[in-house]
């Protein structure tokens, strides 16, 4: 129980307090900012964290990793450009909801209400079970995760809005187009055209970028045509969530962050599958999802809390086995490591102040993230009210700065550019880009394991059927794919009988 | 202007011929079983067979709601559009300058000539709207970031 | 008026001959800023080694502040070529690791060592033989035995098909006669320490750095490394050397400035650089990230990147012709 107190008196000191408070409120800049990463900004301040010495610094990027996660869905809600990957499925209902319904802080309440809630859900998992947890995650080896990407690929068919056909011929694109570049399973390299530019692959960030950013930028500017330049005059009146909101998202809630713990503690998966697994099932489960892609609250929070559970989830491999659950895990256990805080199963034992000192910390970012990011919601929906004909430039603008301070490359600009102006014509043809977007994060996590099972199985296809989770998810995903056909056949029976 | 049916024709030859290409060239990087497992044309081939399949289910679909289809109209041409292709052309000089004239001489340019694109007359109004925000990522990026944006090419 | 212009005019004609005289004069780096191109994504391992090392020479010199860079194109190639096409006059440096004596003899580039002068290569990781705890095979004999019972049975897992483990792992099968598994986990050696934690592999040849809590918490023991000598992370493993197979195969990345970096300039850094290693920060730093130091300076580090270089150009060669 000593432990206990020594841990918060560290974490309460006036300089850790600090270091928290500056760091979470850097990591929502960070995630706000299209093209500045996560990891790009944990590997930045990573220095620093010597210069304070103690566990400041540990304490500092926690409350980077926290807010940058939270960071992304206040772009993805106002300007229809994820921040940061994990939010891309935010911007399906939060756009929608904060411009074309007016309701930007409504939108905004929600998704840091989500954030929070599945932050702090993630965290509480992770003290109670991480153990537990921890052993499931073990038993992933490569069938589970190609079952798990082909999951992930399969919710194409219902996410996908307008022209489902066409929804999954993204999602192929996207596949493929992870396909691109040097082949980690065999050594040779794929369509690559011979420039050593695609060796490495195409960039994910640009098209991201490109085609949420830039191709909303198009869409704005065909809409502008006509329009009075009105300088809007949106105002809000609470901040905080209005109870029947409440009372509709909590089950979305719960599931959603259960989910993104789960993606969180499985290694090597990160926010952005927790967010559209959320996203799909908060659809699926939901008796009307008529209003999802149009502004549903439900999908909003699925997205958040999805995503930010994943943060508590990602540090139960950390602590337990010493094995990172994703990139940004990577730099603070890295970090860990130097500051003699040596995760593993050993540390439970070794050393509780050390892990007290990281539970309280991940709590105290999440609460602090939640409570900027209600008091910033004003000042962030100001951005709504900003005339289009200086907004849409100074946007596009900052699509190049994100794309180019991603890797420092003008190649990927030009995709980022070539991504905006195919979107632009995708949208005029009714293809919808969530597929694309699922394809491109999952194509190679699916491949690569599916490749990878066939090698540990000589070859055998058996080896999918034969581990349960493997088979179990495969099912799951069937159902999944094949649902915009049996939905509307079953919800004719239970009306029907009702 | 168009309507759905065409664009969905065109989108089914579009997706078959990029199906097609995919495969063949997956054909030649191996779909044989080996010992050391799948060959590295699997799955790719895999995908673009099934994009000539979507393909050809578009033209199926478009076929059989032939109705529907030409009723939905597809607005390519009219003062809006024209709009956005010309913003597409901006952002493509805008890339181009990028490289030749470095960042923020080609942000400026470009920011000054989309809010004209987008209607601004207001030519004082655009000019310190511009100045100013540049000023801010100068500040942010170059100043406290210390990343690096590109700089002309007659710098080197 | 007019002479106050022309005050202010050879005032600043003086400071621009002045700035530019500065980097033949006494003031190497002198306060400009030096940018560093990580040819990695931020936050790999490659990465935080070099933040580390320069954030602690930036200490050490001063009056100057490094900028990192990261370039991931083209597998780090596009990275590496920057560095190697840039002005050398010391303020563009960067990062190259073992791949640059890998990737000429695959094919993949012209580049090569000879293209740069090392500053300090920090860490130079070997490939361990990292097995689970209760594998029946404690010692590099057993273990070979055991492999040769069951040909192509045992799953050895590796960070992609052509990279560094792979070929370490071709290496000790040419070696011994054996024949393994080869596993890739193209994400690295955090999901190769996941699948030996599970059980799902049998056994890897890579940097033990990842796995140095498991092995520390007695679930993965390490038989032996490619070394020439014994880590200082694990005293008691004996090197392939010892055990009488002179294999080292280490994987090390190296601070460099582009080839034809005035000797002063170079001076400057590897004294700095040198400087650094003796300090207990640097010992610790890479120490508890479960990396083991190397303090290979300048010249030795050029010979280290040669001697690779020559060592993977044999290897692959005879891979091929089989």
């Amino acid at each position: 129980m000593d432990s206990v107190i020594q841990a918060l008196m560290q974490v309460g000191s006036f300089e850790n307090l600090g270091l928290l408070i500056m760091g979470t409120a850097v990591g929502i800049f960070i995630g706000a900012m299209p093209g500045l990463s996560v990891n790009m900004g944990l590997a930045l301040l990573f220095p620093i964290t010597f210069s304070v010495g103690g566990l400041g610094g540990i304490i500092m990027l926690l409350g980077i990793y926290c807010g940058a996660i939270y960071g992304g869905s206040i772009t993805a809600i106002l300007l229809r450009t994820p921040g940061t990957p994990a939010s891309a499925a935010t911007t399906l209902d939060g756009y929608p909801m904060a411009i074309k319904n007016g309701q930007p802080g409504r939108a905004l309440s929600i998704s840091t209400t989500a954030s929070t809630f599945g932050g702090l859900f993630s965290v509480v998992c992770l003290i109670l079970f991480a153990p537990m947890l921890a052993k499931v995650a073990l038993q992933f080896s490569k069938p589970e995760y190609f079952a798990l990407a082909i999951f992930g690929i399969s919710m194409v068919t219902s996410v996908s809005a307008g022209s489902i056909l066409k929804g999954v011929i993204g999602c192929l694109v996207g596949l493929w187009i992870a396909t691109i570049g040097l082949d980690a399973m065999s050594g040779m390299e794929r369509y690559t055209l011979g420039t050593l530019y695609l060796s490495g692959g195409v960039g994910f960030m640009p098209i991201l970028i490109g085609l949420f950013a830039l191709t909303q930028v198009f869409i704005n500017t065909e809409e502008s045509v006509g329009k009075q330049q009105m300088i809007g005059n949106i105002k809000i009146d609470s901040v905080l969530p209005s109870c029947a909101d409440i009372k509709l998202t909590l089950p979305t809630l719960l599931r959603s962050s259960a989910i993104g713990t789960f993606i969180g503690c499985v290694p090597g998966t990160g926010g952005d599958i927790g967010s559209w697994i959320s996203y799909n099932q908060a659809k699926v489960w939901a008796k009307d999802d008529s209003m999802f892609g149009k502004g549903d609250p439900r999908g909003i929070a699925a997205s958040e809390s999805g995503n930010n559970s994943v943060v508590g989830g990602a540090f139960i491999p950390v602590l337990t086995l010493g094995i990172p659950g994703d990139g940004a895990t990577a730099i603070i256990l890295g970090a860990l490591m130097v500051h003699g805080i040596q995760p593993g199963p050993l540390l439970f034992v070794n050393d509780p102040v050390g892990i007290y000192t990281i539970f309280i910390g991940l709590l105290l970012a999440n609460a602090l993230m939640g409570a900027m990011g209600f008091s910033l919601i004003r000042f962030f929906t100001k951005v709504v009210n900003i005339p289009k004909n200086i907004l849409l430039p100074i946007i596009t603008v900052m699509a190049m700065i994100g794309t180019y301070s991603y890797s420092n490359s003008i190649p990927d600009v030009i995709i980022m550019v070539a991504a905006g102006v195919i979107g632009f014509f995708m949208y005029k043809c009714d293809m919808s880009v969530p597929g694309v977007i699922i394809g491109i994060i999952l194509g190679k996590l699916a491949e690569e394991n599916f490749t990878g099972s066939l090698m540990m199985s000589d070859g055998s296809f058996m080896v999918f059927a034969e581990n349960p989770i493997c088979a179990t998810f495969l099912v799951l995903s069937l159902i999944s794919l094949l649902s915009p056909m049996y939905r509307p056949m079953l919800k004719r029976i239970f009306e029907k009988r009702s | 202007m168009a309507n759905m049916k065409i664009c969905n024709y065109c989108v089914a030859a579009l997706t078959i011929l990029v199906g097609v290409l995919i495969a063949r060239a997956a054909l030649g990087y191996g779909i044989a079983m080996t010992f050391f497992g799948p060959g590295p044309g699997v799955w790719p081939f895999v995908l673009g067979s099934l994009l000539v399949v979507i393909g050809a289910l578009i033209v199926l679909d478009t076929v059989v709601h032939s109705r529907k289809f030409t009723a939905t109209k597809v607005i390519l041409n009219d003062a809006g559009c024209v709009r956005a292709y010309i913003m597409m052309a901006a952002a493509v000089l805008y890339l181009v300058l990028l490289v030749i004239l470095g960042f923020y001489i080609s942000s400026f340019i470009f920011l000054i000539g989309g809010m004209w694109i987008l209607g601004m007359r207001n030519l004082k109004l655009a000019v310190a709207v511009s100045l100013l925000f540049l000023a801010g990522v100068y500040v942010l990026f170059s100043y406290l970031l210390h990343i690096q944006l590109p700089l002309p090419i007659f710098f080197d | 008026m007019k002479k106050y212009k022309a005050l202010v005019a050879a005032a600043a004609l003086a400071m621009c001959f002045g700035t530019v005289g500065s980097a033949m004069a006494a003031g190497y780096p002198d306060g400009k800023d030096i940018t560093v191109i990580i040819p990695k994504n931020p936050g790999g391992g490659t990465d935080t080694t070099a933040r580390g090392i320069i954030n602690m020479m930036q200490k050490d010199m001063g009056n100057v502040k490094f900028v990192p860079v990261n370039k991931p194109d083209g597998n780090g190639i596009v990275g590496m070529a920057d560095v190697a096409k840039a002005k050398p006059d010391g303020y563009t440096l960067g990062m190259v690791t073992v791949e640059l004596d890998i990737f000429p003899h695959q094919g993949k580039t012209k580049l090569s060592y000879k293209d740069f002068d090392s500053v300090i290569a920090p860490i130079a990781a070997p490939a361990a033989l990292i097995v689970p705890k209760d594998a029946p095979y404690n010692t590099l004999d057993d273990f070979i035995a055991y492999l040769k019972k069951n040909p192509g049975k045992v799953m050895m897992g590796n960070s992609g098909m052509g990279a560094i483990w792979h070929i370490a792992t071709l290496a000790m099968e040419k070696e011994f006669g054996v024949q393994v598994k080869h596993i890739p986990y193209p994400k690295g050696t955090a999901d190769i320490a996941a699948a030996l934690a599970g059980g799902h592999i049998d056994g890897t040849l890579a940097d033990p750095s990842s796995f140095k809590t498991q092995v520390e918490a007695g679930k993965l023991k390490i038989l032996a490394v490619m070394a020439d000598k014994r880590t200082n992370m694990f005293p008691d493993v004996p090197t392939f050397k010892e055990l009488g197979h002179n294999m080292a195969v280490r994987a090390w990345a190296t601070l460099v400035a582009p080839k034809g970096t005035p000797a002063e300039v170079m001076k400057v850094l590897r004294d700095s650089a040198q400087r650094v290693t003796q300090t207990p920060e640097f010992k610790s730093y890479f120490l508890k990230q479960g990396i083991d130091p190397t303090d290979i300076v300048g010249e030795d580090a050029n010979k280290m990147m040669a001697d690779d270089d020559a060592m993977y150009a044999e290897f692959l060669a005879k891979l091929a012709k089989k």
